[in-house]
Formats: structure tokens, C-alpha cells, sequence
């Protein structure tokens, strides 16, 4: 059980040719390691907006804030779930398809992307909690309710894009990515405007 | 209903495959799998270590259907398989080990390099070593360094099997291996396998349309048709129970009219008739004449005696009638 864990994290995270030097720029510029790739950049930049858009946020009408929270919880999840799927020629295919081929225990592999996901969530928690905690820093108090709203509207958006995106691998059909997204944000309007 | 026939083997270096309850090579009972337009049925046949089965059918008979299903890619609808006596059901991911493959389908990295690929996907098989890898990479002539998006087919049917050689399999799937291959690696391909396969004692499935290839290199055959199972046995046995029957074309429409039993399918033609005859369903007459050389018979190969079973359909009496010369 643990060997198969182990070989499922290894073969989703293959251990890059580091070499290591003392000339860290020198690594970075030839060998392209340790700059955090264009994903590291993408991710830095889109949480500076956000954070910015959660610290200067209306959390007296919380219904858009929790759509945005929702919104980009979603997209982080599939930047970071995408990376278990591999466009080959015109076919977009999802690895899960290939390991269906080799002693792979199915359910564990599909078990092994909770990893990514609660680091997403985790990641996403992280930087709504430090704006919030920011906003109380200035004085601007903000209701515990829409704190928890909040919370549950990350957790949960995650974990409902994090199941359609594993049912869109097993099933093969990953083009219809972009369509969980939709109603899990309708939902969430409509709870937080509710609340 | 159909018999099970038992299989059994005349080669002196390998296990008498008629023993019902071994545990090495591959035994398939009952296998079964239903699509909205496709039913394969009654599977059973067994290899023992060190054969090769030759699987024979038309497109779609259900050949790549069932080595998918061996594979464990597949899910099936009934029956037991057991791989080097480790049942696939129960121990899947112990079973799959010690199968090597030659597939079609997306299963590798095509971004990758070869080498990548096998470090990649070889983790999972305990018997994996790059010393091997390497070794088998270079015996088929691949370049590790090769992306395998920018492969021929017939490189990546060398890769899988560089690939499947290199975790040390108990069981070959092999579905259609020789297709894609020019004809010079085609016959080296041939000559390793059978090296392996007696060295290593592997169980090998080898699915075909090729008849030569399992003429040169099959212990056994399994006739698949539609899904159904026509036929298992040694190719030897095959060519004792059935025999091609040729003479005038009048002869030939005598027998036709006379609706001799034991023949499986008749061809006639302006100038002659060609039948192939199932001896254990001729009556004693007629098997008496076929073998007093009343008629002008010959020994059946693969490929007629596939097209006389698909054709006729297995059941005595069928015929096929044609204008072609035969």
C-alpha cells in the first residue's frame, strides 16, 4: 500500500536533473531550475491581483467576493490538476488513461490528486485569511459570517471542481473542463446573497 | 454447445499444456465482455510457460477485445483469468506485473524520450532494471534519446517490446505485433521472440491476421469469429482433422447436391472445385476415399482453413460458392 503511494507520487512528481553549483543564477539561467517555470510566474502575478481584489474588497455585500474566491479557487484547481493530463498531437489526453495499462491501483493514482488539491485549497485559505487579517490590521472589521462563507465557499468550490475534473479524466472527455465552473459560481451567489 | 478441447502440446522441451490445474503461464476460463453491438463469448483456452498461442480472426472478431481484457485494461462481464496462477480478479496489480505488452493505444508519453518513458512507467514493475532496459532498447535498435511522438508505428511496436522485454514478463500480449514492422526487422522480431519465449518459459498471446507469422512461430490457435470461440488446438491437430479436397468442378457439384457430411465449405468454379473437409465429421466412406486418394487432397494451411471456418461458418454442410478460379 505504502509502496504503491510512494510510486504513484514519484511518477506524478519525477525527480529533476539538479545538479548542484553555488551559482544559483547560473542554474537558473542555463538549467531553468528554480525559477518556478511559467506556472510559479502565472501563479505569483494572479495572486498579487487577487490579493489585492480580496484586501480593498466589500465584505458588507459579500456575494461577489464569494464568487471571485469561488471563481479562483476553480482555475488554480485546474492549473494545478492539469498538469496530470498531456495534450499529444491533437488528442488531449488525461494520464489516468495511460496508467489504466499498468499495475497501477486505479483508485490510489485517483487518490494521489487529493494532494494537489488540499494544497490549492490550503494555498487559496492562506491568501483570503491574510487579506482578511490585513483588513482587520486597518480597522475595517469584517462579519465572522462572511468569514465562514468564505471559508466554505473555498473549500467547497474546490472540492467540487477537484471531483468533475476526476470524472472528466476517468471519462476521458477533458474538453468540458470550463463547464463545472459555471453553476458552482451561480450556486455560490446565490448562498452568499441568501446569507 | 461447443466441447473444450484440451490442448496439448508434441514439443519435447515444454510443459504438456493438458494438465487442467497448472499455475504458471496463462489460463483463461469462461471469459465474456458485452458492448451495445458486440459480444465476445466462451473464451477458454491456457498457455503453458514457454508457448505461444496464435489468436486468428477477421476484424472485429473480438481478438484485440480479448488481450485487452488479459491486460487488465478492459473490464470483463464474466469468466477467470489467471496469470502465472495469480488471478487477475483478486491480485490485479500483482497479475498486470508480469505482463508485458505490444498494444495500440496512447499508453506512453509521446513528449517523451524513450529512455524517460521506460524510467517513467517502470517504476511500477518490480522486475524493471535500466541495465535491462538499456540492453533491450539497443537489441531493437531504438535510440534512448528518440522522442516517441516522432516514432514510425513499427518503432513504437519495437519500443513496447524493448519495453515489455525490460521488466522480465511471465505473459506476452501481443496484438498484431508484426503489422508495422519492415519485413527484415519482422523476421528478427520472430526469431528473438521465439528465443525468449524458450529461454524465458513466457506464455505469449500473439493476435494476427499475418498466418504466416503463427505457421512459423504458434504452438497453438484459438479461431475467434464474431466473438465466439470456433476453434483451439495445436496447429498440428488442426491439420490432422482437416484437409483440402480438390477435383472437377462436376465432382464438386456431386458433393455439393449430395450434402456430403464433414465439409465446411466448397468453392467451385468453372474449372474445379476446392472443399475442405473436417475428418472427424466425414462419414467412414468418404474418409475412406479421401484416404485411398479417390480424391486429390492436400494439407490445409492457416489462411484457407481460416477462411473455410469463417466462411462456413463451422457447421458442416456449408457452402461457399464462387465464379473465382480456385
Amino acid at each position: 500500500m505504502d509502496h504503491m503511494w510512494k510510486q504513484i507520487r514519484q511518477f506524478d512528481n519525477p525527480p529533476k536533473n539538479y545538479t548542484f553549483s553555488f551559482l544559483v543564477r547560473m542554474n537558473q539561467r542555463i538549467g531553468q531550475v528554480g525559477t518556478g517555470g511559467k506556472y510559479g510566474m502565472f501563479l505569483f502575478l494572479s495572486y498579487s491581483i487577487y490579493f489585492m481584489i480580496a484586501v480593498l474588497a466589500d465584505y458588507q455585500e459579500p456575494a461577489a467576493m464569494a464568487d471571485a474566491a469561488a471563481a479562483v479557487t476553480m482555475c488554480y484547481m485546474f492549473f494545478s490538476l492539469v498538469r496530470f493530463t498531456r495534450r499529444e498531437g491533437e488528442e488531449w489526453r488525461s494520464v489516468y488513461q495511460k496508467i489504466m495499462y499498468f499495475p497501477v491501483d486505479r483508485r490510489m493514482y485517483l487518490l494521489a490528486k487529493l494532494v494537489p488539491a488540499v494544497k490549492v485549497i490550503g494555498l487559496q485559505l492562506a491568501m483570503q485569511w491574510l487579506a482578511l487579517g490585513y483588513r482587520v490590521m486597518m480597522h475595517q472589521e469584517i462579519a465572522g459570517k462572511t468569514v465562514w462563507v468564505l471559508t466554505l465557499v473555498i473549500i467547497g468550490s474546490g472540492l467540487w471542481y477537484f471531483l468533475t475534473f476526476l470524472v472528466m479524466m476517468v471519462w476521458g472527455n477533458l474538453y468540458l473542463f470550463p463547464l463545472p465552473i459555471l453553476p458552482a459560481v451561480c450556486l455560490v451567489h446565490a448562498a452568499a446573497s441568501y446569507l | 454447445m461447443r466441447k473444450k478441447v484440451i490442448i496439448e502440446t508434441e514439443h519435447s522441451n515444454r510443459k504438456d499444456a493438458g494438465q487442467e490445474s497448472f499455475t504458471e503461464g496463462l489460463k483463461v476460463e469462461n471469459l465474456s465482455k458485452k458492448y451495445r453491438n458486440f459480444q465476445l463469448g466462451q473464451v477458454n483456452f491456457a498457455i503453458p510457460p514457454g508457448n505461444i498461442l496464435g489468436l486468428l480472426g477477421q476484424n472485429g472478431s473480438g481478438k484485440t477485445t480479448t488481450i485487452k481484457i488479459l491486460a487488465g485494461h478492459t473490464k470483463k462481464n464474466q469468466g477467470r483469468i489467471w496469470i502465472n496462477g495469480v488471478s487477475l480478479e483478486k491480485h490485479p496489480i500483482q497479475a498486470k506485473a508480469q505482463i508485458g505488452f505490444m498494444l495500440e493505444g496512447p499508453m506512453f508519453f509521446e513528449n517523451k524520450s524513450l529512455w524517460e518513458n521506460g524510467k517513467a512507467f517502470g517504476r511500477f514493475y518490480p522486475n524493471f532494471t535500466e541495465k535491462n532496459w538499456r540492453k533491450w532498447l539497443s537489441v531493437c535498435k531504438l535510440q534512448p534519446s528518440s522522442w516517441l511522438g516522432l516514432l514510425s508505428q513499427g518503432e513504437r511496436m519495437k519500443f513496447q517490446f524493448a519495453f515489455a522485454m525490460a521488466h522480465c514478463p511471465k505473459v506476452l500480449l501481443l496484438d498484431e505485433p508484426t503489422g508495422n514492422l519492415d519485413p527484415v526487422f519482422r523476421r528478427e522480431f520472430l526469431d528473438i521472440l521465439q528465443e525468449v519465449v524458450e529461454e524465458e518459459q513466457i506464455s505469449v498471446v500473439f493476435s494476427t491476421h499475418l498466418t504466416s507469422d503463427l505457421e512459423r512461430i504458434a504452438d497453438q490457435i484459438v479461431l475467434l469469429d464474431q466473438g465466439r470461440m470456433l476453434y483451439a488446438d495445436t496447429i498440428e491437430h488442426m491439420q490432422e482433422r482437416y484437409c483440402l479436397v480438390k477435383g472437377g468442378p462436376k465432382e464438386g457439384r456431386d458433393l455439393k447436391e449430395r450434402g456430403e457430411p464433414g465439409i465446411v465449405g466448397i468453392q467451385i468454379s468453372q474449372v474445379g472445385y476446392e472443399a475442405m473437409v473436417d475428418l472427424n465429421q466425414s462419414s467412414d466412406d468418404f474418409r475412406n476415399k479421401i484416404q485411398q486418394t479417390d480424391y486429390e487432397y492436400e494439407t490445409i494451411d492457416l489462411s484457407k482453413w481460416m477462411y473455410y471456418m469463417t466462411k462456413g461458418g463451422n457447421n458442416c454442410g456449408s457452402y461457399v460458392e464462387t465464379n473465382q478460379a480456385v
